[in-house]
């Protein structure tokens, strides 16, 4: 017995042992290296890599995802003016590499590639396959995968060297993603890319008042970063593939904006699937894309997303623009109510609600993720009640998304009194929350569903019944696709979201709808705040 | 045995004081934060912090903690769904939870009892040979894969059972999970039995009812079980907390709002109040089974009632 | 013991024999422990078939992954998530690479390639993957019974033995290691250490063996107080000695059961450790992370899943049949029979 006990220990002595350390490689030095960026940029083949993910995921062709962003003057996508600033080129990747080698004069480059763990099969599955084809341009990669917050704070301090991270566009302009790479942006710029030209560019394209100065000074932004200096490497556009019952239409997908689902029409009561719970229900505190779809359905702003993501009037009936753009005069519709969750009108939705809500929101006290969104988004200056019914904004400088970003729920009005009744209880269930929108939050039990019900009292209510459009909308979290997809076809569900794995199966399946996402994946090199 | 009782019970106190310490120091070591999020910035974050008191020093929030946890107030969530009391989110998934998990301990104790016996009193027959494979296959097939194997076929197919778990049906649309969740305790009670119990009817006293002419199946109820089940009972407690604390594979399966989901949700998201809650909820339950289990083991064996009563 | 106001009877003392019979002593050879064991562990012929499993299991663990031209992590582009196809079998109309009446393999532009078990949903080969994985996993198996026995066993050996003061210290400590979810525990861990087998079997390590200590404390409070234990004792046995040669023995049949149960777990931990960056990093492969990649394809492409499920329940089975003759084997009740 004893013998045995101490073959075995030896056995795990010897198997610790295994795990040999490598000689350490100064990353500091490594990824300052353009060569070394440039060789991992040509090494990964996109195309193959969403074709594999089989998700409705597209190629990115840039940092700037497809359908964000449209030229002002000619209506073409950014990706249409700018091109292609990525290559795939696996011959030029190992020579660059080769070449890479030689500069640092090391026989060979370690990557340690960090990546999301708990971010969707996508993301794991992009980990590996950029693992791949990196090593077939040489390097050695080490997948290191963590929690998505653990990875978000090992971003945050530099403690890494290339990561598999994400943006999610907040409005339809390449500003969103330009001004994450500013040196002065020390928050998302984990890299610390620090370039004067890509600095200067952007503070130009946003200081300009010409609108086609402003595209063109973007355009070459996303050249710098991506073509020239390598700096983060654009990866792909994630996807949604789905299943929507045929005879239920409405659903509007917005790839930069917030998707909207007040116009389901096709059936009265309406099940849906969502695979993350709301989180909150306050539209100033909220930063996740359920809670903003439930806020959308329940509030209103001024302004609505048609289906093609143009603005049009929502609670505000008229909407004057000064001569030079800067100053903005909302009438808003009488009809405009808040009501509690039994459709009983509470008060008019009024212009002070208007000016509470931004008030509220820039607030420190609040510590809202969303504040800049009134100040660096819409531009606001100042905003005043001017009576009852006429809200009033002036503009740092003209804005051409000033009125498609209105509809966005942080800039949503409040009913001051009613928070100040609920106290903390505030915007924590059905009840201690007001409407006015076209639906009513009839119900949330978390974890397991939430249900809209119409507003009655909603101005546009007659249309949307005239419509067709549905009276009760419940949403359902669930969160594996392979039981959502039975209850789907059993007709318990009437949308279901599709895994990769599912797609090949479902595609011919009427209903299939293959959406695209504004995220973009991208690989951030930490190229400057190593070991600082 | 009181005495020893209420001994046990002040000693079960005192460490279930030490268990939330050390969640409190775990969560301290926790990497990230609850507000960790790509759009914050770190004024914000500081300001977070001082809103939710998490700049204050360790032991000030620990002392807090503890003071307001005596008083049913188990703090707010930060990060799953903001604000809200944490009592209220685990109450209601804890119940849900406890459901399926006590259906699933009977199926398990029922199943993984007359599997063992079986497979015991037919020893090195075919019999006992079944019972083994069923039971090596119920710990080698993950409960997810048979979680969905029991939706495909009998919810899927042939349309008897709810697929997902809902409201309407709170009953039958739980007895798939607790199914699935069953097969591991299943196999586990009956592999524990079924040599448990070869063992004491090897044992010299089985031989000596044996000969003293006791009817067999009189034998086996009132000699050879008894004395199976003390052990048993032992693997019967952690399982039973296990189960009862909720499995978030299963839950993420059949969509039911249980706590084993919360508890990893919170754990993703650094939830710290909704994690030490979660966990704390499973440390009372483990504490108070193991107890039960001390207590239990003196009713039924009295050769350690007894010495419990001396010492 | 008290009872010993009994009169003796005359015919007490008289043989029970009758006079005219022979009483011939049978002789035995002596033979060794081991001997013994190894002599009742050959008739076992299930355990001898489980352990002759096991060995070609190990050795195509060792072998498996070199015998086809591809590697654990070489993707094919294109060739996602094809079914098995064997050169020979394929033309029986078994493993020919059809799926749903369409040859994948001829619709994928394959038609001259072999993956004998198919691919993954990343166009890899799933024989070298199931391969690597099963040496990866055998490694966590036989780390988990190591430490069960010696992390486990000694521990609850030790506190249901001394009883008392000590007892009650090591279960509190005990309870208190495992009063916190596994969960949270391995959570930290992954922040602490880096990926790989070492920071698993310490995983293990921490909160492995408590169900373990827990099965031997309860056997040793069952036979510490049987006669051949206080026979030991009045004869002058020492404590350690009770412990190892008279009470281990009598308890090692549970424990080897035992310990074969903590395999599975210990192997799905690994999976669950994986996720948390703990595990063998991806893109290397182990039975439980196949089996937890393969759940995803299950309605669609279940022969991702099944393989690694069939190849760890065939792994369980056989250890379990070897444990069972193991446990007969070491029996000493069972070795005089």
């Amino acid at each position: 017995m004893k013998k045995l006990l101490a073959v075995l220990l030896t056995l795990l002595i010897v198997l610790a042992g295994c795990a040999k350390k490598e000689a350490a490689q100064d990353n500091a030095v490594v990824f300052k290296n353009e060569d070394v960026r440039k060789a991992i940029s040509y090494a990964i083949d996109r195309e193959a890599l969403v074709k594999t993910l089989n998700d409705g995921s597209v190629a990115a062709e840039g940092i700037i995802p497809f359908k964000l962003a449209t030229n002002p003057s000619t209506g073409a996508d950014f990706r249409d003016d700018a091109g292609k600033v990525v290559t795939y080129d696996p011959d030029k990747a190992k020579e660059l590499y080769a070449q890479a080698c030689e500069e640092l004069g090391v026989k060979q480059i370690t990557i340690d590639l960090l990546y999301g763990t708990n971010e969707g099969d996508s993301v794991i599955k992009a980990a590996e396959q950029i693992g791949y084809y990196l090593e077939e341009a040489g390097y050695k990669v080490n997948l290191v995968s963590k929690q998505k917050k653990e990875r978000l704070s090992l971003m945050t301090d530099g403690d890494y060297a290339v990561c598999l991270t994400r943006w999610g566009p907040d409005y339809a302009d390449p500003q969103t993603y330009m001004d994450l790479f500013v040196s002065t942006n020390t928050s998302n710029n984990s890299g610390r890319y620090n370039s004067e030209k890509y600095d200067k560019l952007v503070a130009d394209a946003e200081a300009t008042t010409d609108m086609d100065e402003r595209w063109a000074l973007f355009l070459e932004a996303e050249k710098v970063l991506v073509e020239e200096d390598y700096a983060d490497i654009p990866v792909f556009q994630a996807g949604g593939a789905m299943i929507i019952r045929p005879e239920i239409s409405g659903i509007e997908f917005h790839s930069a904006a917030v998707d909207n689902y007040r116009h389901i029409v096709g059936k009265d009561n309406v099940t849906l699937v969502t695979n993350t719970d709301i989180i909150y229900l306050d539209n100033h505190v909220a930063t996740d894309g359920t809670s903003f779809i439930a806020q959308t359905m329940f509030l209103a702003g001024l302004t609505e997303l048609d289906a093609n993501g143009q603005w049009k009037p929502d609670l505000a009936e008229t909407v004057d623009v000064s001569e030079d753009g800067t100053v903005y005069t909302f009438k808003i519709r009488d009809d405009a109510n808040w009501v509690n969750k039994n459709g009983e009108v509470v008060a008019p939705v009024t212009a002070q609600d208007f000016v509470d809500s931004w008030d509220r929101i820039l607030d420190p006290d609040l510590a809202s993720e969303y504040a800049w969104w009134i100040t660096d988004v819409l531009l606001a200056d100042s905003w005043e009640a001017v009576d009852e019914k006429t809200f009033k904004v002036t503009l740092v400088k003209p804005n051409g998304i000033f009125l498609s970003c209105l509809a966005f729920p942080s800039a949503f009005p409040i009913n001051k009194a009613f928070i100040e009744e609920q106290g903390d209880q505030y915007a924590t269930s059905a009840d201690t929350v007001l409407a006015c929108g076209p639906y009513i939050l009839d119900s949330w039990t978390p974890g397991y569903s939430y249900e809209m019900k119409f507003n009655e009292n909603y101005f546009d209510n007659a249309a949307y019944v005239a419509a067709g459009g549905a009276s009760k909308v419940v949403f359902r979290v669930l969160e594996d696709t392979q039981t959502a997809l039975m209850e789907y076809e059993a007709g318990n569900l009437d949308t279901v979201i599709l895994s990769g794995e599912q797609v090949d199966a479902n595609k011919d399946v009427p209903g299939y709808v293959d959406r695209l996402q504004g995220y973009l994946f991208y690989l951030s090199v930490n190229i400057n705040h190593y070991g600082e | 045995m009181k005495k020893y009782i209420f001994k046990r019970i002040l000693i079960s106190l005192a460490t279930l004081f030490v268990i939330l310490l050390v969640l409190f120091i775990l969560m301290d070591l926790m990497p990230g934060t609850p507000f960790n999020d790509e759009k914050l910035t770190e004024a914000q974050k500081v300001l977070l912090y001082a809103k939710y008191g998490l700049d204050k020093p360790f032991y000030v929030r620990f002392f807090l903690y503890a003071k307001n946890m005596l008083k049913g107030d188990l703090g707010v969530s930060y990060a799953i769904n903001k604000n809200f009391a944490v009592s209220e989110m685990v109450k209601e998934r804890l119940g849900i939870s406890i459901g399926v998990g006590a259906m699933a301990m009977l199926l398990g104790t029922v199943f993984g009892l007359i599997l063992g016996i079986l497979a015991a009193l037919n020893h090195n027959s075919w019999i006992d040979n079944l019972c083994s494979a069923i039971s090596v296959i119920g710990v080698s097939v993950p409960s997810y894969v048979c979680a969905l194997l029991l939706c495909y076929y009998v919810a899927y197919r042939l349309g008897w059972l709810p697929i997902l778990y809902n409201t309407e049906q709170p009953v039958t649309s739980l007895i798939l999970p607790a199914i699935a969740l069953s097969v591991s305790p299943t196999a586990n009670i009956a592999r524990f039995t079924r040599s448990e119990m070869i063992d004491v009817m090897n044992s010299d006293y089985i031989l000596l009812v044996q000969s003293k002419g006791v009817k067999n199946w009189k034998m086996i109820i009132t000699h050879v079980l008894r004395n199976t089940l003390i052990p048993v009972i032992t693997v019967m407690g952690p399982i039973l907390v296990n189960l009862l604390t909720g499995s978030s594979v299963i839950e993420k399966i059949f969509g039911i709002p249980g706590i084993g989901r919360l508890m990893i949700t919170a754990i993703q998201e650094n939830d710290y109040n909704v994690t030490i809650a979660c966990a704390f909820v499973y440390s009372v339950m483990y504490i108070v089974v193991m107890l039960l289990v001390d207590i239990l083991y003196g009713v039924i064996d009295p050769r350690i009632r007894i010495a419990k009563e001396e010492a | 013991m008290t009872n010993l106001d009994h009169e003796f009877q005359e015919n007490d003392f008289q043989f029970a024999h009758s006079a005219g019979e022979k009483l011939i002593d049978k002789n035995y050879s002596a033979t060794s422990y081991a001997k013994d064991v190894w002599n009742n562990f050959k008739k076992n012929k299930g355990a001898l078939i489980g352990a002759v499993i096991i060995v070609f299991i190990i050795v195509m663990a060792i072998i498996g992954p070199g015998m086809n031209e591809f590697t654990y992590k070489q993707i094919h582009s294109g060739q996602e998530c094809l079914v098995p196809r064997i050169p020979g079998i394929e033309k029986l109309g078994l493993f020919d690479g059809y799926h749903n009446g369409v040859n994948q393999y001829a619709q994928k532009g394959a038609t001259d390639v072999y993956y004998w078990f198919g691919t993954d949903t990343q166009g890899r080969d799933i024989w070298t993957r199931v391969w690597s994985g099963t040496r990866v996993s055998l490694i966590i198996a036989l780390a988990a019974v190591v430490i069960d026995i010696v992390i486990g066993m000694v521990y609850g050996l030790v506190s249901g033995f001394f009883g008392g003061m000590v007892d009650s210290f090591m279960q509190r400590f005990a309870e208190i290691l495992n009063g916190i979810p596994t969960l949270v525990i391995v959570t930290l861990l992954g922040m602490v250490l880096p990926a790989g087998i070492t920071s698993i079997i310490f995983a293990l390590m921490l909160t492995g063996w408590i169900g373990m200590e827990r099965i031997a404390r309860a056997q040793v409070l069952k036979v510490k107080e049987q006669e051949f234990v206080l026979a030991s004792r009045t004869l002058g046995a020492g404590k350690f000695r009770i412990i190892f040669s008279e009470i281990l023995p009598n308890i090692m049949g549970q424990v080897i059961v035992t310990s074969m149960f903590s395999i599975p777990n210990a192997i799905f931990l690994e999976a669950y450790l994986s996720f948390l960056g703990l595990g063998v990093p991806a893109p290397m492969a182990s039975l439980g992370s196949l089996v937890s990649d393969g759940y995803k394809s299950m309605t669609t492409f279940p022969h991702i899943l099944i393989i690694p499920v069939f190849v760890m329940a065939i792994l369980m089975l056989c250890f379990n049949l070897f444990a069972d003759g193991l446990r007969d084997a070491f029996d000493p009740k069972m070795i005089n029979k």
